[in-house]
């Protein structure tokens, strides 16, 4: 079976050159995104090698037997050298990085809130009321301020991302209410920032007593991009002390989604469609590679962040399982985007190695940690050691460790250490490999090329007595580099995800 | 009793160092002045050039004229070729230069049938004593090295399949070969795509033995919960009905099974339609021999698509009667989702082949060509087979076999109209396709 490989004006179009039999040094490759690079060179004449250099377009390069594809990506790079030229793509997890993008999908922060001013909408006299936005959104009254209605407005004002692509689609909220009658309290959205066309959303009038609820408000302005609440107040001279009468709102959450949590898949998805419409022939529109971690994210705003940046966030926090999985995106063959555990579409292979460099050394190994946090006081505090005598006995020697720990809980810096220790504790190897003959668990011979990353190898040939815990027998490939003119498969084990990133990742998001 | 013949020419210049008479010629062998290279098996994967490595020959050579200019005239027409092969090798567009051989008391070839191959390039090293003048008006030890393609080719043989139905295999005998021998294809009726017709891109399939091509409708994977079998017989299925799957949730679900006995790597492929407007679905296949389990990648059907031939995955077969079934996830409970052939090719065989010659190809009644070229171009040739048109294609166009039976499919489907059928059909009928193979016999040693 062997490999072809051929130029296209673009993703199913017209074949412009079958280089199959004049390539040279054709060598491609995979990371834990999919299709990573290629390149080769064509001995061609200078006027042959400039109709390449210099066609309009971005080409699409295919290398496969028969109808598999063992790589595909879009030709970015054409060097002229002295004997023809020099071709280089990239896969298609490339087309995740042309565009940036900007959307809120979640917030619930109150720092974004600020107090509206006349500047921002008419009738707004927001100075006329107390207001602060300190873990809660408040506005309360003034002691002898006087209030006319409809004229004088205390409010609190949140703007969405400038050129964001989501429109603002919910917000739940919990709330204490304690107006006179007369007084309203109001939530209303806003098309075209503060100052725009208006939507009443969800209003409670005061009754002279405090009351309290919450909401999960479903925006009818199907084009909302800001938000405010207030108060209108009565028209009158208020007597009563300052914040005896007031609104305070807490648990806030405002969403670009109607769905009741915000999962990566969902988020994945709109970045597919987003990338699709701007570039058509780059990522495709099917989203049926993409899973859901199930994992609920309170705070994604993305400003200005390429689509491969978002999800490289998306997947370092794992998913729902206990403890979280690890997962992957990538994109693969007919430029689809997959979102899901990694190595869960991995095979599993069996080699015997020709080439084996592995560098053992103990410079990360650490075992006997313990953590730093601060208390209440901001008092310096250090938990208890933590150690792995089965690592001191292999090692021969206590490696101690401190680690900080953002947290005013030594229950929550317990845990940390206990993650970074479980880390650390067995040396990871840096090693590369290289074979010609690649066997499943039957015995049965594959191409090289097939071996992606995500894929499992166990080392058939290694001394059986050889600790597991060396992470040398059995890994997961992070990386593949395949020559087609010798046959030969490089991989790379991947380094395990520290699972201390993990978590301190997780904590960032509330989770 | 036949003597040495060996002459290099590109069809206008000819360079004749052995006349396979033995007698005197311009450019002649110096005795012992040729060890012959039998080349090895290509190291490299790529393909498009046959499963040889290219050898460099090297030839020591006495060049005679009737004076010292015609000597050196001898030479320089020498060079010509050796320039003109070399631009041929870097795929420039120039006439190929070959070497035509046939060895002394040959037992196959003659000079008037010699063994070919294709000079890609090579080099001429003229003696030190160049500058002194010869009586005899000879330039004594020219070095001559050519690169040439590894196997020599001879004659080659035709032979044509029955009109086959699109979407059946075909057959084709012809004398066996010893060895891999470039192939080259011409395939009648093959339908175009255009704003009319709605036909797909083409699969070819080439392979050594019945056992290494095998196609049969989905609904033998019956039976299986979820999965039914639907008549659609107007859609000119493979059978009377199609596999249908009609996803109760959106986990996985698999159809029942089908035992095979190829051994080696096989190739699926499968002709799906996607009848929702809604739900997309992934398909993969899965293997099982009894100890162990493996599954291809999933594959994608986009809503509302095909019918199609998909390339699902390749499987490593190791023994007789292991089973593969097809497992399907709906991306929501809805809809559903027809299977029609299923299509399986050991890609281990050395008589394996396979294309996909994209759209827009071929015209009703006309035939397409899948040539090697190994004698007169660079690269094969993919394209109509009355003009040079090529198409747009996928796959190594190099075709090789040696099976005295050699067995075929051309995967399509669509129609003359709007309707996508199974099937390739024109005026309500299935396509029939008729192969010619042709077969350039070829050797690694001189014969």
């Amino acid at each position: 079976m062997s490999l072809f490989v051929g130029i296209y004006d673009s993703p199913g179009g017209h074949l412009i050159a079958d280089y199959s039999p004049i390539a040279r040094d054709l060598v491609f490759s995979t990371n834990e995104h999919g299709f990573a690079d290629l390149s080769f060179r064509v001995p061609l004449r200078l006027s042959e090698t400039f109709r390449l250099y210099d066609r309009p377009g971005l080409p699409h390069v295919v290398v496969a037997a028969g109808g598999a594809i063992a790589w595909e990506g879009r030709l970015e790079d054409a060097s002229i050298t002295d004997g023809g030229l020099y071709l280089k793509a990239l896969g298609y997890q490339r087309a995740l990085s042309d565009i940036p993008y900007t959307a809120l999908w979640s917030t619930t922060s109150y720092a974004d809130w600020r107090a509206m001013t006349a500047d921002d909408r008419p009738n707004t006299r927001t100075e006329k009321f107390e207001v602060d936005n300190n873990n809660r959104l408040y506005i309360a009254l003034k002691k002898n301020e006087t209030y006319t209605t409809a004229t004088h407005i205390g409010r609190l004002g949140f703007v969405a991302p400038a050129g964001g692509v989501r429109y603002l689609k919910t917000v739940s909220f919990d709330y204490k209410i304690y107006l006179n009658t007369g007084y309203t309290f109001a939530l209303v959205s806003t098309s075209g920032g503060l100052g725009g066309s208006q939507t009443a959303e969800f209003s409670v009038l005061g009754s002279g007593a405090l009351f309290g609820g919450s909401a999960n408000v479903t925006l009818t302005n199907s084009a909302a991009d800001s938000l405010r609440v207030e108060i209108n107040p009565a028209t009158n001279t208020y007597t009563g002390e300052t914040g005896d009468r007031y609104i305070k709102i807490t648990n806030l959450r405002i969403k670009t989604t109607t769905s009741a949590a915000v999962y990566a898949d969902e988020i994945a998805r709109a970045l597919v469609e987003y990338t699709h419409a701007a570039n058509s022939a780059q990522i495709a529109s099917e989203t049926v590679l993409i899973e859901s971690p199930a994992l609920d994210m309170t705070d994604e705003i993305y400003l200005d962040r390429y689509p491969s940046d978002i999800l490289n966030t998306l997947i370092a926090l794992g998913d729902n399982a206990a403890p979280p999985r690890r997962w992957e995106w990538g994109v693969y063959e007919n430029r689809l985007l997959h979102l899901r555990p990694r190595g869960s579409a991995g095979r599993v292979w069996f080699v015997d190695a020709v080439s084996l460099e592995v560098e053992r050394t103990i410079d990360s190994v650490r075992n006997s940690v313990y953590a730093v946090y601060q208390d209440r006081n901001n008092v310096p505090q250090r938990t208890p050691l933590a150690a792995d005598e089965d690592s001191v006995t292999q090692y021969g020697a206590t490696r101690r460790a401190a680690i900080s720990a953002q947290t005013t809980s030594a229950t929550q810096a317990g845990v940390i250490r206990d993650t970074a220790l479980s880390d650390l504790k067995n040396p990871t190897p840096r090693a590369t490999l290289r074979f010609n003959m690649l066997y499943d668990a039957a015995g049965a011979r594959w191409p090289g090329w097939l071996c992606r990353s995500g894929d499992t190898i166990t080392i058939r040939n290694l001394p059986p007595t050889l600790n597991d815990d060396a992470r040398v027998r059995t890994f997961t490939v992070a990386e593949t580099r395949y020559e087609a003119d010798t046959r030969t498969l490089q991989v790379t084990p991947e380094s395990p995800l520290p699972r201390l990133d993990v978590l301190l990742a997780r904590l960032g998001e509330k989770i | 009793m036949s003597e040495l013949y060996l002459v290099i020419t590109d069809g206008t210049t000819t360079c004749t160092i052995a006349d396979g008479a033995g007698g005197a010629t311009a450019y002649r062998l110096k005795y012992g002045g040729w060890s012959p290279h039998i080349a090895g098996l290509r190291a490299s994967e790529l393909g498009g050039r046959g499963s040889f490595e290219d050898v460099t020959e090297t030839f020591i050579l006495n060049v005679h004229g009737s004076s010292m200019a015609d000597a050196y005239t001898k030479i320089h027409a020498l060079q010509t070729l050796v320039e003109q092969a070399e631009r041929f090798g870097r795929g420039e567009i120039v006439s190929a230069v070959v070497i035509k051989y046939s060895p002394p008391d040959a037992a196959v070839s003659s000079a008037a049938s010699p063994l070919q191959a294709c000079v890609l390039g090579g080099s001429i090293t003229l003696p030190g004593d160049i500058s002194t003048a010869h009586p005899q008006a000879v330039i004594v030890g020219v070095r001559l090295q050519l690169r040439r393609t590894g196997q020599w080719l001879h004659t080659t043989e035709t032979a044509a399949s029955a009109a086959t139905d699109n979407g059946e295999v075909a057959t084709i005998s012809l004398t066996a070969c010893d060895i891999v021998s470039p192939s080259a294809l011409l395939i009648r009726n093959i339908a175009k795509k255009d704003t009319a017709n709605s036909y797909s891109d083409v699969v070819v399939l080439q392979a050594g033995s019945v056992a290494d091509i095998q196609i049969f409708p989905a609904n033998y994977l019956l039976p299986a919960t979820n999965f039914s079998a639907f008549y659609d017989t107007t859609n000119f299925p493979l059978s009377a009905t199609v596999l249908r799957y009609t996803p109760s949730s959106t986990t996985e679900q698999y159809s029942g099974g089908w035992a095979i006995d190829s051994v080696g790597v096989l190739a699926i492929w499968l002709n799906v339609r996607n009848n929702s407007s809604t739900t997309a679905f992934k398909i993969r296949a899965h293997y099982s021999n009894g100890r162990m389990e493996s599954y291809t990648p999933h594959v994608v059907i986009p809503a509302a698509s095909g019918p199609r031939w998909y390339f699902v995955g390749l499987i490593a077969n190791t023994v007789s009667n292991a089973i593969i079934r097809l497992a399907c996830t709906a991306s929501a409970a809805s809809g559903t989702l027809d299977i029609d052939g299923v299509a399986l090719i050991n890609t281990d065989s050395v008589d394996y082949g396979c294309v996909v010659i994209k759209q827009p190809c071929g015209y009703s009644g006309n035939s397409e060509s899948i040539d090697h070229r190994a004698l007169t171009a660079i690269q094969p040739y993919v394209g109509a087979s009355w003009t040079e048109m090529r198409s747009s294609y996928q796959g190594d166009a190099y075709l090789t076999s040696r099976a005295a039976t050699m067995y075929y499919a051309l995967l399509q489907t669509g129609s003359d109209g709007a309707t996508i059928h199974w099937r390739a059909t024109l005026g309500g009928a299935l396509i029939q396709n008729t192969w010619t193979l042709t077969r350039t016999t070829g050797y690694m040693v001189m014969r």
